[in-house]
């Protein structure tokens, strides 16, 4: 049940209304089990799998609570750490690891055929194991207390606006609103809504109509030159932001119509004037979880300041992929900044020297040109199928096709004409609306406008995502960061 | 005093909320309903032009009791039965609602839809429409469109399609056409027939005119054969339908007449046509409707098996030659009967 269905509208619309129906002490129960069916539609083998991890984490922090002595905490601790790591690894990077030793033993003249295993990678894996992580480093290290109620702990864990792609939920803020007392709020429904349209505006209207092109380009760079790549990468850019933050718009405004805030994930990206700040805008609940539990116990900024950067994203692009390629694409993220870094007496230099000022327009604009540039490069690396892909398109990304503006043709991307009109026009409304809610919240500004200003916004979402959506026979398609 | 005064705002407070959570319900009720009227206009306006779109806007132009014959099936139907032929000899109006690939199931709730407005006094039923709807062919599905969206329409796709998600593709032409924005065209003359503009041509009868003859590639066009994935069938599912439409039939009074438009030898064999007969006759007779089957009329209409390059278009449809034979012959036969 992916959430651009119809089945997840009647699922999400059934459970709003029986939620307020339903007397308050029961309704964590329902959106337990309401949780689990969801998680069920998925694939019901491993909803087991996510019990187990959830009983193994809730009894884990029991036994660091009650624990004699610190050598017995770390015991609970690291024996829980190995558990849920062991089960990612297993699911997720065993193929991958067992593949490589085999290619490094082949580089030694040894051969053999890696063992394999054939195993589904379970939908939200790495969020909810990074979930229960967090939840389990906050106890050992005594900011949270453990939870005492293994029912509600097991909501945390599923909570299901979240449990296939986030956003990493933080225990001292999600788990108290899941048993408080949520009313009936019809602002909250109608804020809750606006942005599961705006959720499915980006997913499938700008997100999937421009996969069409990405793909076409992606999946055959043996028949694309450079200009095709460069029109792919800059689509895919903009696809993967509209996928992954059109995913947690529907997540949001869904535990919204429920009451639950959950973590904002993305603040236009895009318009961060520098890798860093980039990084600061996407994917904020793993960014900053990244930032809590990995990079300021490693030493943060006070010391190995640089190799923590770099390593904090090679274990990044390793959690969005046992690949090559997500490995090399977290190393170069991290690689950006670190010469950021280590360039910036340089560059400051310069713009005293050219008296730019850090406030102009057109140099926060030059920036963020800049910025999009090296992180749609990197994307690259993210989106090749595979490395042998991967290089194919790198030693075919700069080759110049000369015939392509003189016979353009939209077919040779894989998208008619008029899509492609559409899509431009998409992503430039996309990029006026981020700038504008830079500034100010367009939902306010909506909330005060007549009713029947409002309604026509409405009714202009839904006739856009029905004429626009890329919808119906043969595709439907799931949100990118599933996979992960 | 305080305490009063708390419990009198509180009480206001409550009394407040609920009156929101009215006024909150009312208008997402008139919101739907507005949500409803926009999903009607842009399934008028992106509804993709076909058989069962053309044959649905003939009928609708029609004035109500205006088809005192009327032909239902699929292509063999369309292809075989000409209206004009008929009408000649009959002094009767016909009009044809063959729709292609049309099968029993669907064709049972089309013909619900015509007599909604019509009366006619015949129906001549083509049985090559004995058959199942198929989930996975789009032709099946189109041909539901020529039903008005409403509960009936939902009732009769869930019946269809077990599958839940293939009946709502039937139902909703909508979440089929809406990729239609890309075709200006469509719009346009969707638009055009909605103001009345562009009214659809009123001598058009649902006869499809098939002029090719077979010539020199006869050969070569009986290869058609070797494609063909469906050959009528009758089952308890599609006899259920057709008792179905003699219920209806004898409900309101209407002759039935079952017919099989003519076919060449090798396609005969192909669907296994020996077998399909004797079932199609007995259940006829069973349920003491009329049958003429062409394929045993050959003489009688003036068809040879020599003579196909003059009849048919391919192996299993009517040139206009052909299907004028046919047309005279079943004129003739209401005539007689």
């Amino acid at each position: 049940m992916i959430f651009n269905s119809l089945q997840y509208a009647l699922f999400i619309s059934l459970i709003v209304i029986l939620y307020f129906i339903l007397p308050q002490r029961t309704r964590w129960i329902f959106l337990l089990a309401a949780s689990y069916f969801f998680y069920v539609c998925f694939d019901a083998r491993y909803a087991l799998l996510l019990l187990f991890s959830t009983v193994i984490t809730f009894f884990s922090a029991l036994l660091l609570h009650t624990a004699r002595n610190q050598r017995q905490k770390v015991l609970y601790f690291v024996s829980c750490l190995v558990v849920n790591l062991g089960i990612l690894f297993v699911f997720k990077y065993f193929n991958f690891f067992s593949e490589t030793a085999a290619d490094i033993m082949r580089l030694l003249g040894v051969q053999y055929q890696p063992l394999k295993l054939s195993l589904v990678l379970p939908v939200g894996i790495s969020f909810y194991t990074f979930q229960t992580l967090g939840y389990l480093i906050d106890v050992y290290k005594g900011k949270s207390e453990p939870e005492r109620h293994f029912g509600k702990y097991a909501l945390f864990v599923s909570f299901f606006p979240q449990i296939a792609a986030g956003p990493i939920g933080r225990f001292e803020s999600l788990r108290p609103q899941l048993d408080s007392k949520h009313i009936f709020d019809a602002e909250r429904i109608r804020s809750g809504l606006l942005l599961i349209g705006q959720g499915l505006i980006k997913k499938l209207v700008i997100a999937d109509r421009l996969a069409v092109l990405v793909n076409s380009v992606y999946d055959a760079p043996a028949k694309h030159s450079g200009i095709h790549f460069a029109i792919a990468t800059v689509f895919f850019s903009i696809q993967i932001y509209c996928d992954f933050s059109g995913y947690t718009d529907i997540a949001i405004g869904s535990a919204r119509l429920l009451g639950i805030s959950l973590m904002e994930n993305f603040k236009r990206p895009y318009l961060g004037t520098s890798v860093a700040g980039f990084w600061k805008r996407w994917h904020i609940s793993l960014t900053s979880w990244f930032r809590d539990y990995l990079y300021i116990p490693l030493g943060g900024n006070r010391k190995r300041h640089l190799p923590n950067i770099l390593f904090v994203f090679l274990a990044s692009g390793l959690w969005h992929g046992a690949s090559l390629t997500f490995v090399i694409w977290g190393f170069l993220n991290g690689l950006y900044q670190v010469l950021g870094i280590m360039t910036r007496k340089y560059t400051d230099k310069a713009k005293f020297l050219l008296k730019i000022s850090d406030s102009s327009i057109l140099f926060i604009y030059f920036k963020r040109l800049t910025t999009f540039v090296l992180i749609a490069f990197s994307w690259i690396f993210f989106r090749a199928a595979s490395f042998g892909d991967l290089k194919l398109i790198l030693t075919r990304l700069f080759t110049w096709n000369a015939s392509f503006f003189a016979n353009f043709n939209t077919k040779g991307l894989g998208m008619e004409k008029p899509e492609l009109i559409v899509s431009l026009a998409a992503v430039l409304l996309l990029a006026v609306y981020e700038i504008i809610q830079e500034k100010i919240s367009v939902g306010a500004v909506l909330r005060r406008r007549p009713i029947a200003v409002r309604w026509a916004v409405y009714m202009a979402v839904i006739a856009v995502i029905i004429l626009f959506g890329v919808y119906g026979d043969a595709n439907s398609s799931q949100f990118i960061y599933f996979k992960f | 005093m305080q305490t009063v005064r708390n419990l009198s705002t509180s009480n206001s407070e409550a009394v407040n909320k609920k009156y929101q959570t009215a006024g909150f319900i009312v208008l997402s009720v008139i919101f739907l309903a507005l949500v409803l009227v926009m999903f009607l206009l842009m399934t008028a306006l992106l509804q993709t032009p076909g058989s069962a779109v053309d044959r649905k806007r003939a009928i609708e132009q029609r004035p109500a009791n205006s088809i005192d014959t009327l032909i239902i099936g699929n292509s063999h139907a369309y292809c075989t039965f000409d209206p004009a032929v008929m009408e000649q000899i009959t002094g009767k109006r016909v009009f044809n609602a063959g729709m292609p690939d049309q099968k029993i199931d669907i064709m049972y709730y089309n013909l619900l839809e015509t007599l909604k407005t019509q009366k006619p006094d015949t129906i001549i039923m083509e049985g090559f429409a004995f058959g199942r709807s198929d989930s996975t062919y789009q032709g099946y599905i189109a041909d539901m469109d020529a039903i008005d969206p409403g509960f009936g329409k939902l009732k009769a796709c869930l019946e269809i399609y077990p599958d839940k998600y293939d009946a709502f593709r039937m139902f909703a032409s909508l979440y089929r056409s809406h990729n239609n924005w890309k075709k200006p065209s469509i719009i346009k003359g969707n638009l055009k027939y909605l103001l009345g503009m562009d009214k659809t041509d009123k001598r058009f009868n649902g006869f499809y005119t098939l002029s090719s003859k077979m010539s020199d590639k006869t050969l070569q066009k009986y290869k058609d054969v070797e494609s063909i994935k469906f050959a009528p069938v009758i089952d308890d599912y599609t006899s259920d339908y057709f008792r179905r439409i003699v219920k209806l039939c004898r409900e309101r009074g209407i002759r039935l007449i079952v017919t099989m438009a003519p076919f060449n030898d090798v396609y005969q064999e192909k669907v296994h046509y020996a077998a399909f007969n004797e079932k199609l006759s007995e259940l006829t007779k069973s349920e003491g409707v009329e049958l003429v089957d062409f394929n045993m009329l050959y003489k009688e209409v003036g068809i040879e098996y020599a003579d196909f390059e003059d009849a048919f278009h391919h192996a299993q449809h009517m040139n206009k030659w052909g299907a004028e034979k046919v047309s005279k012959y079943m004129a003739e036969y209401l005539m007689r009967k």
